[in-house]
């Protein structure tokens, strides 16, 4: 070691660091009261374990700025102050025979939780070995390791064995009384043992009856030594009320050959727990029970933690455990009797664990009226099956009937479960299915004339405009639905003549025949089609395929080759793309597609209203949904009426057809040879820039579209917009109107003595997979 | 012609009986009959060599698939005999046929289908229109299967024109037990009673005519009867 070398001892400034390590072990500044009582208690349970007999008492005096704790129990020695009492760590109750009396404390800190908030401890105590008498007391300020700071005082013997610590606050701490004898009497009140705080005996209360009693007792199970599982016996007595309640309480536990002295009583719904270890009050905790069973629970084996705010892991882990057994004991009794109806925590239990055979006491609502428990259900059953029903839809409850009665399971899960279960596991049932389905089909032979006629007039629409051949029925539909399609090959339609949109239509055939046809295009449409629309031809590529020849068929010119057209496709990419500019594009396009023009004046204008009168009253009846739909949507066909009109509008004050006001007729010629494709399902986009309006239908199918770009002398708008929009085609008999949004409506109605001229360039646009039109548009 | 639909095209102006097969590739491969007739009443001179006088039956199928077309010719005399058709193969008729048009959705359409769906629909109009008699002379030319829209559209403007006759036609037998009244009613209309009886005798008990209408039914007949005589 060189000479500017040295060691020093690593110093501590121990009544600080008292003061630091009592106020982190102990979160109250009450703390040195429990501390005190419970070394008080301790020493009186080592007496009486020694086989005295004794009057054992405590008095606690607390005043704020000063608290005292006196018993008499065993006592300590001079050496047992010097040894344990003032050596912090060291417990003299670290022994089996102090275990075996049942002491609470073992940490051997209880002096230091004084100092968290005391200034001054003195000891007054007398051994009961010894005899001796010992005086002592210790300032915070003065502790020391080093220096002799607690000064020890022989004084003579009172004859009588026992211990007061009297605690002298700081200067700057005072208790709050009221709060501090509330504080303490929660650990000590159901001590067996007389102890007195502030002169008020406040111990002796029946741990038993702190938890309370049912009001209304209707059934129990007492038993001594009874098998609880896992190894567990005990002497139990379990009590239920009508309402379902239980109470339980337990003594003499043993596991396996251990005996857990102590008892726990608990009761249903309290949750909480609060422990005890010889009536000495521990911690409260949570233990997990089904029935949220809670209440206090005095053992041995519960070992507190050193701040006592919590019980140590192990405590914890055979606590659960016996909660466990007690939850099945109380679910396996419960189970037998009626009340476990009314209890929501056995059906959580039975759910959990699955034990469905426990649940033949709860009862099922029947229709009509009445209800039974399931055990009753299962004796009904064996006669013939009985009805079980999921849902609610008040179509299908009205099947039930005396002679049928049909079980309504529970909304609520998890009973719904355990009915269902008990019902599949030990009752003939037949389960009626929650999906919509007919109720009551009529035969052929029961319709109306109204009704033959509908069924008529739909499958022949089907099968001229969809080319798809329906049966069409007529039956109660469940769930209130108006229609369903009930099979896919051949199909066949189901509708409800209660349903508001049918009754509508059938009334029109007895009363207003005239508009009975194309009210019932209009529900075809709106009704029928979006649930069969992936059954129709026009949906797959085969039907595509077979259109397009259709349509190549008509076209009395073939001036395209499919190479010309294919390039109107990559030339259309290309813009997309970024390659070409949308001028370019429009330019470029002129080379390859048909070109044609139109011209709209303010007599080619009329109205919606009188040129196709029923179709905004139809659509408010038959469209299904509030929201746009961009999918692919038939026309509106009205192919027996004629218009000369061009253009026609849905002025302001009027509801406008699927939000739009505007309608433009395609010219003659596109309509002489693409026509046809305005009949099939299609969806609509629109973008426009410039001069240009650029609509593109895409098919049904996907795999084409028809492109119409219509150049304007004005300019449409000098931004770029448009993307997907609702279908609202009107095809007549001599002319197919395709909607014009009304962002750009305006430049397409002609004002007065204006003449509104169009170019018009018009034809198939192939599409590949993966890059459908819509997805195009909406680059 | 063949894209739009036509399987049978006629012509004339050769004097000579004649038929073609015609095929057409477009889409795909479509065919159509092409027949001309020969002249029936045309002078020597315009008659193309060793060509007779001739006429023409066309036989159209029912399924509307293919014609017989059968020549006649006046051969001997003035008398108007089956042809020797060198080009049938000595036959005097020859059967011819076609595919059938296509709808736009690639099905071959269904003709029958199509024709009677449009009576009905005309049917229909006319019934509801005021013109019961067309709708139920459209009606009668169709078969009537029990529970049909067709049969009850019919028996519905029967009721309400009172056309008896086509009432007692129709429900013969009854299916319904509103058919078996209806009947009665014309029946009764016609005084019939009879027959009205023996329906009475014969269906009530099948169709499960609730016995107190069934003794109403007999009453009126008898009663009828009774103001008959």
């Amino acid at each position: 070691m060189s000479e500017t070398s040295e060691k020093i001892p690593f110093a501590v400034e121990i009544s600080r660091m008292i003061e630091v390590l009592a106020a982190q072990i102990y979160p109250t500044p009450f703390a040195l009261l429990r501390e005190n009582v419970q070394n008080a208690f301790d020493a009186i349970l080592l007496r009486m374990h020694r086989g005295q007999k004794f009057d054992a008492r405590i008095d606690v005096k607390i005043e704020p700025k000063q608290v005292s704790v006196s018993d008499n129990g065993i006592g300590m020695s001079r050496a047992e102050l010097r040894n344990h009492f003032w050596r912090a760590g060291s417990s003299s109750k670290n022994t089996d025979d102090a275990r075996a009396a049942g002491v609470v404390g073992t940490f051997g800190i209880g002096a230091m939780a004084n100092f968290g908030i005391a200034e001054t401890l003195f000891v007054e105590t007398e051994s009961i070995e010894t005899g001796e008498r010992t005086f002592c007391n210790a300032m915070r300020s003065t502790l020391s390791v080093t220096e002799d700071c607690i000064t020890f005082e022989g004084r003579a013997s009172a004859g009588c064995s026992g211990t007061t610590i009297t605690a002298i606050m700081q200067a700057n701490k005072a208790l709050n009384v009221a709060e501090a004898v509330k504080y303490i009497s929660e650990f000590v009140s159901f001590l067996p043992i007389d102890v007195y705080v502030n002169e008020t005996k406040t111990s002796g209360l029946s741990i038993e009856n702190s938890v309370p009693q049912l009001t209304t007792k209707t059934w129990s199970v007492i038993g001594k030594r009874v098998d609880l599982g896992d190894g567990f016996k005990a002497d139990v007595e379990l009590y239920g009320a009508l309402s379902g309640d239980m109470r339980v309480a337990l003594s003499n536990i043993e596991s396996g050959s251990s005996k857990l002295k102590g008892n726990i009583v608990l009761r249903q719904g309290i949750g909480t727990l609060r422990t005890f270890r010889s009536g000495f009050g521990l911690a409260t905790v949570n233990v997990s029970s089904y029935y949220q069973f809670g209440g206090v629970a005095d053992f041995l084996f519960l070992q507190p933690t050193a701040g006592r705010e919590a019980l140590v892991t192990e405590s914890l882990q055979l606590l659960q455990r016996i909660m466990t057994r007690i939850d099945e004991f109380a679910s396996e009794n419960i189970g037998t009797r009626p009340e476990s109806n009314v209890n929501p925590f056995f059906v959580r239990w039975v759910s959990k664990r699955g034990r469905i055979d426990l649940c033949s006491n709860l009862r099922v609502r029947i229709e009509p009226a009445a209800n039974l428990a399931l055990h009753e259900v299962r004796d009904r059953s064996k006669q013939s099956p009985m009805l079980v029903y999921s849902g609610n839809d008040p179509a299908t409850v009205k099947l039930a009937s005396e002679e049928k009665p049909m079980i309504m399971l529970s909304h609520g899960s998890p009973r719904r479960d355990c009915e269902i279960q008990y019902l599949r596991k030990f009752c003939r049932i037949e389960e009626l299915s929650d999906n919509p389905k007919v109720l009551r089909p009529k035969s052929d032979f029961e319709l109306t004339s109204a009704e033959k006629a509908f069924a008529f007039r739909m499958a022949s629409i089907l099968s001229q405009d969809y080319f798809l051949e329906a049966h069409i029925r007529f039956g109660m539909i469940s769930h209130g639905l108006p229609v369903l399609v009930t099979k896919l090959s051949p199909v066949e339609i189901f509708l409800d003549p209660e349903g508001a949109t049918v009754r509508i239509i059938l009334e029109l055939y007895d009363k207003e025949y005239l508009a009975f046809g194309h009210m019932t295009k209009d529900f075809v449409r709106n009704m029928i089609f979006p649930k069969v629309s992936n059954l129709v031809p026009s949906a797959t590529r085969q039907g595509a395929e077979a259109f397009l020849k259709s349509i190549h068929r008509t076209r009395e010119l073939f001036e395209y080759e499919t190479t010309d057209l294919e390039s109107l496709t990559s030339l259309w990419k290309d813009y997309l793309s970024g390659k070409l500019s949308f001028q370019q594009a429009t330019e470029r396009s002129d080379r390859v597609a048909v070109r044609s023009y139109q011209v709209v004046d303010p007599s080619s204008a009329g109205a919606v209203r009188d040129v196709v009168p029923d179709v905004i009253a139809n659509e408010a009846t038959t469209a299904t949904q509030m929201e746009a739909n961009y999918n692919a949507m038939p026309p509106i066909q009205r192919l027996d009426i004629k218009t000369e009109k061009k253009v026609l509008t849905i002025v302001e004050n009027e509801t406008p057809l699927k939000g739009y006001r505007c309608f433009l007729a395609i010219t003659d010629r596109i309509r002489e040879e693409k026509g046809d494709f305005f009949l099939q399902p299609h969806r609509t986009s629109v973008v426009w820039g410039g001069q240009k309006a650029l609509f593109v239908f895409e098919h049904h199918s996907g795999d084409f579209g028809l492109y119409y770009d219509l150049q304007t002398q004005n300019m449409i708008s000098t931004q770029s917009g448009g993307g997907s929009f609702e279908t609202c085609t009107i095809v007549m008999k001599n002319r197919v109107f395709i909607p014009i949004p009304p962002a750009i409506q305006a430049s397409f109605l002609p004002q007065q003595n204006e003449k509104k001229r169009f170019e018009v360039r018009c034809d198939i646009l192939y599409i590949e997979q993966g890059n459908k039109t819509t997805e195009l548009i909406s680059h | 012609m063949i894209g739009r639909g036509f399987r049978l095209g006629l012509y004339g102006h050769q004097h000579k009986a004649q038929v073609i097969g015609h095929h057409v590739w477009l889409s795909n491969q479509e065919k159509m009959a092409v027949v001309s007739a020969g002249s029936l009443c045309a002078g020597g001179r315009e008659l193309p060599t060793g060509i007779y006088r001739q006429y023409s039956i066309i036989e159209i199928a029912a399924d509307y698939q293919n014609v017989r077309v059968h020549v006649r010719e006046m051969r001997v005399a003035n008398l108007f005999s089956p042809a020797l058709m060198p080009d049938f193969g000595g036959k005097s008729f020859v059967d011819l046929d076609w595919t059938l048009p296509r709808n736009m959705a690639g099905t071959i359409i269904n003709i029958e289908a199509i024709r009677k769906r449009r009576i009905i629909e005309d049917a229909e109009l006319e019934a509801k229109t005021g013109d019961a008699m067309r709708a139920i002379s459209l009606l009668n030319q169709l078969s009537l299967p029990g529970g049909s829209y067709e049969r009850e559209l019919l028996l519905t403007t029967a009721m309400e024109a009172q056309d008896w006759t086509t009432i007692i036609k129709v429900t013969d037998p009854p299916l319904t037990i509103t058919e078996l009244i209806n009947r009665i009613e014309a029946l009764n209309q016609l005084n019939q009673s009879a027959i009205a009886l023996n329906a009475l005798d014969h269906f009530s008990k099948t169709l499960q005519l609730p016995e107190s209408i069934e003794a109403d039914l007999r009453r009126r007949v008898t009663t009828q009867e009774i103001i008959k005589r």
